[in-house]
């Protein structure tokens, strides 16, 4: 066990645990914010994606002493009344189905979108390929990240 | 999301905002079945734990729709309020959604599974609107001391015609509860819905965009302990010892029991890990020494399974279905004889979330919280493995993470209850891990089928379909395997005019236990039989999709779909890169187009799919197009990855060997939607049969290479 301060949607928050608890469970047992998902556990269905200084990583890899003191951002931090402009797309273009991967796949919308605003249909599966959606949502994906670029 | 056993009276009325006034409507029958009378029920002793109805309308006008239906992305959320309000007269916004508990006496079915949502609730959805609507009328004309067809309603509100005068539904609620209900109101001509048909966005998709929606996996209750159970990795394995004390001593970990789970006849052993929090039990179960007897066990390999299928085709004994004309007779006096086997693979249902739920027992009660599909069922299974009695056991529906027939199966949340009362009666979530839920089961089965076809004077004059695999309903206790097993030859389609025209099939018995799988056997059936049409045609000479239409004459409807297929497609444009096939599943007929190309590489790929369903009427025709869209997706992962087994086990274990489709394999999709008044068939499956045997076709098409197993690699064609 071991004492970490992690910066959470800006937010500090302290937690006891062993340092290989992989970030996922950190945030959601510990922290107790359960939007961002537990898909696989190793990286290759991308539920579990998180913002770590704004980059897109799956957090179910991450141990928890590799993002203290970075800054970490959940779904429930993307923004505050879900109107960041891939969430606003997301409900414009009726993506979810379960809805079981989308907070997964809405971050790594928002991580490609940051780097590039005005991404190809290569960029688009490029950034996107790491995250399965079992219900098939990807045309709508596709759909709803064009529409931000078009803005 | 609220469940309705979880609500206090107060907490109750502070949601549905009941003051003193409420018109409360159920159905006689039960809500989850096709037929029923509209009822009324008193305000009296309203309580928590005697909430007997389906919607009620508070003074405020708020209406609330207690959804029986579990919501696992085929838009049950959706679409059982757009029933509600197309005959209420109300906007989809006024209806707020609590989600219900598992109860056989309130709602009689409540099960998603084979496509049943809206096929089900067609009807009486629509009437207790209907019935609310008249009654609200019937207190509005009564206060203006008019008749009643003075008066319309109209978004919430009660309209006097031809003048300024009205009333909202909140207004009229305390007068018209006092109103006889009417039982069998009529209902609308679908001339003059307003909502339904139309593509309205889903009321749960901004709770699925911002982290909102709880999913099993998102519970938390007080006390709460976390499981991760190391299962036998051989179905039938039994746990001779296991090191206790050792794991019990690790950091964070509770208790170390044995642990059981009901699968069909058998139970499956394996050993919890139950600790302070999730991580702590996975990893202290992976110190885990435990000693199995597998002596049980057949180590049966993949050659074997399908050595066995192909041997029962052979042997052909087993189940005639449909027997027209003389197969026999007729096939040994063709001309020309094609005889083909075709293969499937088993699958795994991946839904993205893996198994998980809560169960607490306490004395003799249990409350078990999660993502399922059958409340009912597993509320009795559970209550009978814990020997207790059903109304002491509370099931409650969270929104489901997918669902494909995985989760309407009573295994997991029975593995939750005993290993709560093991622990001594205390709350505890149970996750599988990836592997758990990959490797176990139960499956999707896999299956060989022989096609047979016999050709004289130029025309298809025989046709045998026969399926070996194994059978879900022989799996239960006490079993008929004598009597023809239910559903096991769905999704053929025998409305082909064919004279002699046999379908059989012969149970295969394994130890690897199978399950539903979306549009279960449809999606194994319709890939030979569709595949083999096309041979056919293809051996004549004749277009593969002018071959169908001929032969499905005295079936307009599958004619129509072909029709739209080919005109949506460019089908006599040009073919020479597309594949066709159709198939009816669970009350709806959809055929696909699959057009393939090659990238600038070289490599064969699928471009375009074409898709046309006939579901009848419809309630949201984006629900359907979404449906369609991930039905396309599924099948073409069915194509390409399969659960092998080794030595008796499950061999692909996580998705870096199991591959599910990605957003750079998926095509362009184009789904399209035949407007009728046919009543309404299923939507969540119909559209995943077709697919395989369309992209076959297609891919035949192109190179000239029959695919007549899956999966396959199509870049290596």
């Amino acid at each position: 066990m071991a004492q970490f301060n992690l910066l959470i949607n800006q937010k500090k928050h302290e937690v006891d645990v062993d340092p290989t608890t992989p970030l996922l469970w950190v945030i959601r047992d510990h922290i107790g914010l359960t939007g961002t998902k537990f898909g696989c556990g190793i990286a290759q269905c991308g539920a579990c994606t998180i913002h770590l200084n704004g980059n897109a990583v799956r957090s179910c890899v991450l141990p928890v002493s590799a993002a203290q003191d970075k800054e970490i951002t959940t779904i429930e931090g993307l923004s505050n009344n879900n109107d960041h402009p891939v969430q606003l797309a997301w409900v414009e273009a009726q993506v979810p189905q379960c809805g079981y991967c989308q907070s997964g796949q809405i971050m790594s919308a928002a991580a490609l979108l940051n780097r590039n605003n005005t991404p190809s249909d290569l960029d688009i599966d490029r950034a996107m390929k790491g995250n399965i959606c079992r219900c098939g949502t990807y045309p709508r994906i596709r759909k709803a990240i064009k529409s931000v670029t078009k803005q | 999301m609220e469940s309705t056993n979880q609500l206090s009276r107060r907490k109750f009325l502070k949601i549905t905002g009941v003051t003193s006034s409420v018109l409360a409507l159920g159905i006689s029958s039960g809500f989850g079945l096709v037929k029923g009378e509209v009822q009324k029920y008193e305000l009296d002793g309203l309580d928590a734990t005697g909430l007997n109805d389906f919607i009620f309308i508070d003074q405020t006008g708020q209406v609330t729709l207690v959804n029986h239906r579990p919501e696992m992305g085929q838009g049950v959320y959706q679409s059982m309020p757009m029933l509600l309000a197309e005959e209420l007269e109300v906007n989809m916004d006024d209806i707020q959604v609590i989600q219900a508990a598992g109860d056989k006496e309130k709602y009689a079915h409540q099960l998603v599974g084979g496509s049943n949502s809206v096929r089900k609730s067609w009807e009486p959805s629509r009437k207790m609107g209907a019935a609310a609507r008249i009654m609200l009328i019937q207190a509005a004309a009564t206060k203006w001391n008019i008749d009643p067809t003075q008066c319309y309603a109209s978004k919430g509100t009660v309209y006097q015609k031809d003048t300024k005068h009205s009333f909202n539904y909140g207004e009229l609620v305390a007068d018209a509860a006092l109103l006889e209900a009417p039982k069998n109101p009529p209902l609308k001509s679908s001339k003059d819905f307003k909502i339904l048909g139309k593509p309205l966005p889903r009321k749960d998709t901004p709770l699925k965009t911002n982290g909102e929606a709880v999913f099993g996996l998102d519970l938390k209750i007080p006390n709460m302990a976390y499981a991760s159970i190391e299962r036998s990795p051989y179905f039938l394995g039994k746990v001779k010892s296991f090191n206790k004390e050792e794991i019990e001593a690790m950091p964070g970990v509770l208790h170390v029991v044995k642990s059981e789970m009901p699968v069909f006849s058998h139970t499956r052993e394996g050993v919890a890990v139950v600790a302070t929090d999730y991580y702590s039990a996975l990893s202290a179960r992976k110190k885990l020494k435990i000693e199995w007897d597998n002596s049980e066990f057949e180590r049966i390999n993949q050659e074997e399974i399908y050595t066995k299928f192909n041997a029962a085709l052979i042997e052909d004994q087993g189940f005639t279905k449909l027997n027209e004309g003389d197969f026999v007779k007729d096939y040994s006096n063709t001309e020309k004889q094609l005889d083909a086997i075709y293969e499937l693979p088993y699958e795994s249902h991946a839904t993205m979330e893996p198994m998980n739920g809560v169960a607490y027992v306490e004395g003799d009660k249990c409350t078990y919280w999660g993502s399922i599909q059958a409340p009912i069922w597993i509320k009795g299974a559970i209550a009978n493995s814990l020997a207790i009695k059903p109304e002491n056991v509370t099931t409650n529906v969270t929104f489901l993470g997918g669902g494909f027939g995985r989760r309407a199966f009573i295994d997991f949340p029975v593995e939750a209850a005993l290993l709560s009362k093991a622990i001594g009666g205390k709350p505890v979530k149970v996750v599988w891990t990836r592997e758990d839920d990959n490797t176990q089961g139960p499956f999707r089965t896999g299956c060989a089928t022989r096609m047979q076809a016999g050709i004289k004077g130029g025309q298809l004059t025989s046709l045998k379909h026969h399926m070996a695999g194994q059978a879900i309903g022989f799996q239960w206790p006490g079993a008929d395997k004598t009597k023809f097993p239910n559903n096991i030859l769905e999704g053929i389609t025998t409305q082909y005019d064919i004279a002699n025209f046999q379908t059989k099939v012969s149970p295969v018995e394994l130890n690897i236990p199978v399950i539903w799988w979306r549009s279960v056997y449809s999606s194994t059936n319709a890939f030979p039989h569709e595949s083999f049409i096309d041979e056919v045609a293809n051996e004549l000479g004749e277009d593969p999709m002018q071959f169908r239409i001929d032969r499905l004459q005295k079936h307009p409807r599958f004619v129509k779909v072909l029709e739209k297929a080919a005109q949506e497609s460019d089908w006599t444009e040009s073919r020479a890169n597309k594949g066709v096939a159709i198939a009816e599943c669970f009350g709806s007929i959809c055929a696909h187009v699959v057009e393939v190309a090659r990238n600038t590489k070289g490599k064969l790929y699928v471009k375009k799919v074409t898709s046309v369903i006939d579901c009848g009427q419809t309630v949201n025709s984006d629900t359907i197009v979404a449906q369609t869209e991930g039905n396309v997706i599924m099948a073409l992962g069915a194509c390409k990855s399969e659960i092998t087994f080794k030595d008796g086990r499950a061999v692909e274990q996580n998705f870096n060997t199991y591959k599910m489709m990605r957003i750079d394999e998926t095509p362009e999709i184009d789904v399209h939607i035949m407007k009728n008044e046919e009543d309404p068939g299923g939507v969540g499956e119909p559209g995943l049969p077709p697919l395989a045997p369309a992209l076959a076709n297609a891919v035949f098409a192109e190179s000239g290479q029959r695919i007549r197993k899956l999966p396959f690699d199509i870049n290596k064609i």
